[in-house]
């Protein structure tokens, strides 16, 4: 009798107000986690409903903390990752290193509801520093094993420390990813490609990808075709490709797989040049400077043709090579720097999207003039209207260094930019 | 006395520092560059992005030119038979933090959607040009209809405006907001959101939008802007016009300002096909942008380049003549000299400035014009002041012009900025923070991390404080410095709130409410440095270049110049040891905020606290509360009104 009026009574109760139901909520929340279902239990299938529906309220506004995956959903008092962010490190301290999955019941026993969120919860606790994975030896034939500790054991490489090291290594070479992790173990190789990616982003390093292959070099590996091939060509004379390829490996290590790319484009800007060799089997030769016998073989053969006159009127074969030395020494001596000047400017304009403002520092070192014979042809050219001259505004706070990179005229200004007028 | 004397210099005035001025213009004076700007539009306008780079030295007319394009879209737009308009037109100068670079341009593109124009907001006109678009109607008609909303109209714009979110996939809110403002219903409450301002909870429900719970407020921006661009796009082509890029840079050698923003000019350009972009640039900056800007980058935002030149002396002459012509009080005299075109400047002169090939840029010429006019009209040119007492003046009128303009909603970019600034001076490093809720980190001795909050109210405060409280005591050992604008109170109701706050500063953390003098104080001097930084700061024609403005600044601060109290007020409560807020003083401000004036007596019976206690506390805050002392004691709100009050 007794048992049937005190269920009658409870099904007649009152439903509880939104208060009481908060304060139910968080008395259930209590240093713990619930699933939907546990927490309808805990406040009572009539309530239940009216109880999630709160949850998620209160969840909205930062009271309480809402977490779902899947179809699965869980409430928890506090933000359950700011509680594993204090348990785990605590429970490590106490009992020492632990795997992943000897850690699952010490955290469910000090945090009840949280243990599953350990997986996702634990590679950003290692970012963060808050725990650390070490690599135990294994025991004969057995696989390493992994544990979690709060304890860095051997301090790891700084961020700083590896792209140091990778700096270093990149010196004058250019290096794959896959060298990068044989270098630095897979770990630390797979943080410092992260690095050299964000600092290759950031425009600190260069990154080359192509396929699924990807390089990092500390200076444009381009840039570096540039200056490096026509040095080796210069000192070995014309080679085949294949032969510049071995040498360029040694010169510049990483930079050889480039070579196809930049080759055609180079021909064009004049860094070098193609001879072709007459068969069989015919062949192609790179080099430093044109195939002077083709470009001067008809003028060879016109001189060809005059040297018996000469020789007969008593001309002897040194006197006509000291005439000509002569003759072309005056002549190459003579070249106006106004004409080296703008031959540069066409080409380095030709090389940048139509319409840019060029950096006179850049143009300054490819036409290789004197300092003085760059600046007064650059403001000669200006003053003819010919091109166009843009000044810094605040070259006094340059460095020396820095202004001497720039035209300066006779009143002091200085001169950062050029284009050719009209060029837009 | 020379006839001149009373005519106003034709010459002055000659920094153009906003797209939507109206200057005297010259159309042959970069004839191309200008065509570039057409070009692009079109291109844009045929659904293939473009965008153009604009290279000039300082005062070469780089804004002047786009004084001149957004004066020939909106007459082509008026004078077209259909009247309706050709695109959307968004200036943007970017005096910012680069960490802020898409809640500024989010701001800017919201208050230039909202620019009236007969009546309707650029905004309005878009969505009647859709929706005539779409009914086979034609636009004008469709414009005309909106002028005049019935009842049905507004419904049919409602159905519109949804369909529209669904075929663009609009977030809900935007899609709500841009359904009100496009009724001009809540335009306040709607525009403010719309440029990023936080909304009390009890006004964005009435909206009809979410909770305020944004974690990361410039990815937000982001998506409003890219979602706006792909509702303007889905019509007409959107034109962002980018000058003064430079004033991005927190240093010469910064970098990643010039990165940030060519990564935010290639989103851009992705984000729809009908976008056109205009970047002007200083040349003095050609190689550090050049090398901070990834080429992809550079590829997307600066499809077509081109070079503001010096001008050719015909296009001096012009420049002169045109000047002369538009002073009306001149004519008469001019008249008299009808066979000297450049009278009253000596013809001699005209063909010297003209001569100068290198210098000839308007801004220089235009000085050098109006120093000869001064020098006619009252025999001796008027001595220019020098730079100190330009730089005074300069910094005292933008207070003023700040004061009257700075909302709520731009102390975050301004206290952001400015504590950047006065780290420079003080040669304090000074970081920005990758964690959420930190805006910068700074100090050398002991480190600060600077957090502004500026949530409307408690309630979307509330989670913010309490994420804040999760993560104290930071790893980092940096104190926590929490700065809100005075005009936002924490309302009595918002307990939580207000206990998250106050177990922050039992842990150490400090609250400041910057002044609004020291709100403006900022504002004035870092706009001073963005012209400085982007040569639009002339002495008399004589740009002044940022080390300069910071070495009379240096001086200021060393001989404790009244102009820049504020500021050292503010820079010494944020870097102070912490100082908790008593509850009583939070009642009394929120109080105040909602009541503005209040008798003491009343106040006590409001908040239930004592009136010494009340009093106490007004008196010692002199920059937020008056006490007016009677009898009857009255009290006042000063914290949101005009910092002169508080003085």
């Amino acid at each position: 009798m007794t048992a049937k009026k005190s269920k009658k009574t409870a099904a007649l109760a009152p439903p509880l107000t939104e208060q009481e139901l908060a304060s139910k909520l968080r008395e259930a929340l209590q240093g713990r986690g619930r699933k939907r279902a546990e927490l309808v239990a805990f406040v009572g299938k009539a309530e239940g409903e009216r109880a999630l529906q709160l949850a998620r309220e209160l969840a909205a506004h930062g009271e309480l903390h809402h977490v779902s995956k899947g179809t699965t959903e869980w409430f928890f008092g506090a933000d359950p990752r700011a509680t594993l962010d204090r348990v785990v490190p605590e429970l490590l301290r106490e009992q020492g290193p632990l795997t992943a999955k000897e850690l699952l019941q010490p955290v469910e026993r000090a945090a009840p509801g949280h243990s599953w969120l350990l997986p996702e919860w634990q590679p950003n606790a290692i970012a963060r520093g808050l725990v650390f994975e070490l690599s135990l030896p294994g025991a004969a034939k057995k696989p390493k094993k992994k544990v979690l500790s709060a304890d860095p054991g051997t301090p790891p490489v700084s961020d700083d420390e590896l792209i140091a090291r990778v700096r270093a290594a990149l010196q004058g070479t250019g290096l794959k990813s896959t060298d990068l992790l044989k270098l630095l173990g897979k770990e630390d190789g797979a943080r410092a490609l992260e690095l050299m990616r964000g600092l290759a982003a950031a425009g600190n390093l260069q990154r080359v990808v192509k396929g699924t292959a990807e390089w990092f070099f500390a200076a444009d590996p381009r840039a570096t075709l540039d200056r490096v091939v026509p040095e080796v060509l210069r000192s070995r004379g014309p080679l085949t490709p294949k032969a510049l390829q071995e040498a360029l490996e040694r010169a510049a290590p990483g930079h050889a797989w480039l070579l196809p790319d930049w080759q055609p484009n180079a021909i064009a800007r004049g860094l070098l040049f193609e001879l072709s060799l007459a068969g069989p089997p015919k062949k192609k030769l790179l080099s430093a400077e044109p195939d002077l016998k083709r470009s001067l073989g008809k003028p060879l053969a016109e001189l060809k043709k005059v040297l018996p006159a000469l020789e007969r009127q008593g001309i002897s074969r040194d006197r006509i090579f000291e005439f000509l030395r002569a003759e072309l020494a005056g002549q190459i001596a003579r070249r106006p720097s106004r004409e080296v000047f703008l031959e540069a400017l066409r080409r380095f304009a030709a090389d940048n999207p139509k319409g840019a403002l060029l950096p006179v520092r850049e143009l300054r070192a490819r036409a290789g003039l004197a300092k003085q014979d760059f600046d007064s042809t650059a403001l000669d050219l200006s003053n003819e209207g010919l091109l166009v001259l843009h000044h810094h505004d605040h070259a006094s706070a340059l460095s020396e260094v820095e202004q001497n990179g720039l035209v300066r005229d006779a009143l002091g200004r200085h001169y950062v930019g050029i284009a050719l007028r009209g060029s837009a | 006395m020379s006839e001149l004397a009373a005519i106003g210099n034709p010459f002055r005035n000659n920094v153009v520092l906003d797209a939507w001025q109206s200057p005297a213009d010259i159309a042959e004076i970069h004839g191309s560059a200008f065509s570039a700007c057409l070009a692009g539009i079109d291109s844009a306008a045929s659904g293939a992005g473009d965008s153009l780079l604009i290279y000039g030295a300082a005062g070469s007319g780089k804004t002047h030119l786009l004084t001149r394009l957004q004066r020939h879209l909106a007459k082509t737009a008026r004078e077209a038979p259909d009247q309706v308009l050709r695109c959307v037109f968004v200036f943007v100068r970017l005096q910012t933090a680069p960490q802020l670079l898409w809640q500024h341009v989010r701001r800017r593109l919201a208050d230039d959607l909202m620019r009236r124009d007969q009546g309707l907001t650029q905004l309005q006109r878009l969505i009647a040009h859709q929706i005539g678009t779409q009914a086979g109607k034609s636009p004008r008609a469709a414009v005309f209809r909106l002028k005049v909303l019935e009842g049905e109209d507004k419904e049919a714009l409602s159905r519109h405006v949804s369909e529209l979110s669904q075929e663009l996939r609009l977030p809900r809110d935007l899609s709500v907001v841009i359904e009100h403002l496009a009724l001009n219903r809540s335009v306040r409450d709607a525009a403010g959101w719309l440029a990023g301002d936080s909304l009390p909870e009890a006004v964005s429900n009435a909206l009809g939008l979410g909770a305020d719970n944004i974690e990361d407020r410039e990815e937000a921006a982001r998506a409003v802007v890219t979602a706006l661009c792909k509702l303007a796009g889905a019509t007409l082509p959107i034109v962002f016009c980018f000058d003064q890029v430079e004033a991005l840079q927190r240093s010469r050698d910064d970098e990643q300002a010039f990165f940030k923003f060519g990564r935010m000019a290639a989103d851009l350009h992705d984000t729809d096909p009908n976008v056109f972009l205009v970047t002007c640039l200083q040349s003095a900056v050609l190689e550090s942008f050049n090398k901070a800007v990834r080429d992809a980058d550079q590829q997307r935002m600066a499809k077509r380049r081109v070079v503001l030149d010096p001008l050719s002396s015909e296009q001096v002459e012009k420049l002169l003549r045109a000047r002369l012509e538009s002073q009306a009080e001149l004519a008469a005299l001019r008249q008299k000299h009808a066979n000297d075109p450049f009278y009253p400047l000596p013809r001699r002169f005209v063909k010297e400035l003209a001569a100068d090939r290198v210098g000839a840029v308007p801004r220089r010429l235009l000085a050098e014009a109006a120093r000869k006019f001064e020098e006619l009209s009252h025999g001796k040119a008027e001595e220019a002041p020098n730079d100190e007492e330009y730089l005074a003046t300069e910094l005292f009128l933008r207070q003023q012009t700040a004061k009257s303009e700075l909302g709520p909603g731009d102390t975050p970019r301004v206290v952001i900025q400015g504590v950047q600034l006065m780290a420079k001076l003080g040669a304090t490093p000074v970081s920005t923070a990758t964690e959420p809720h930190t805006d910068l980190i700074f100090g050398s001795k002991r480190k600060l991390a600077l957090s502004v909050r500026n949530e409307a109210d408690g309630r979307v405060l509330g989670p913010k404080l309490k994420r804040m409280l999760q993560d104290s005591p930071r790893l980092d050992g940096a104190r926590l410095v929490i700065v809100r604008d005075p005009r936002l109170t924490i309302a009595k109701t918002a307990v939580k709130t207000r206990e998250h706050l106050a177990q922050l500063q039992a842990q150490g953390a400090k609250l400041v409410e910057p002044t609004l003098a020291a709100l403006a104080a900022l504002e004035a001097l870092q706009s001073l440095f963005s012209d400085a930084k982007s040569g639009d700061l002339a002495n008399d024609g004589a740009p002044l270049a940022e080390g300069t403005v910071l070495e009379w600044l240096r001086r200021l601060h060393a001989g404790g110049d009244i102009s820049i109290e504020p500021i050292v007020e503010l820079m010494d409560a944020i870097s102070s040891e912490a100082e908790a807020r008593r509850p009583e003083e939070q009642d009394l401000a929120e109080l105040l905020a909602r009541e503005h004036v209040i008798e003491l007596e009343a106040a006590r019976r409001e908040l239930g606290h004592a009136s010494e206690l009340l009093l106490d506390i007004a008196r010692k805050n002199a920059e937020r509360f008056l006490v007016l002392e009677g009898p009857p004691v009255v009290l006042l709100d000063v914290a949101g009104t005009s910092a002169e009050m508080g003085e």
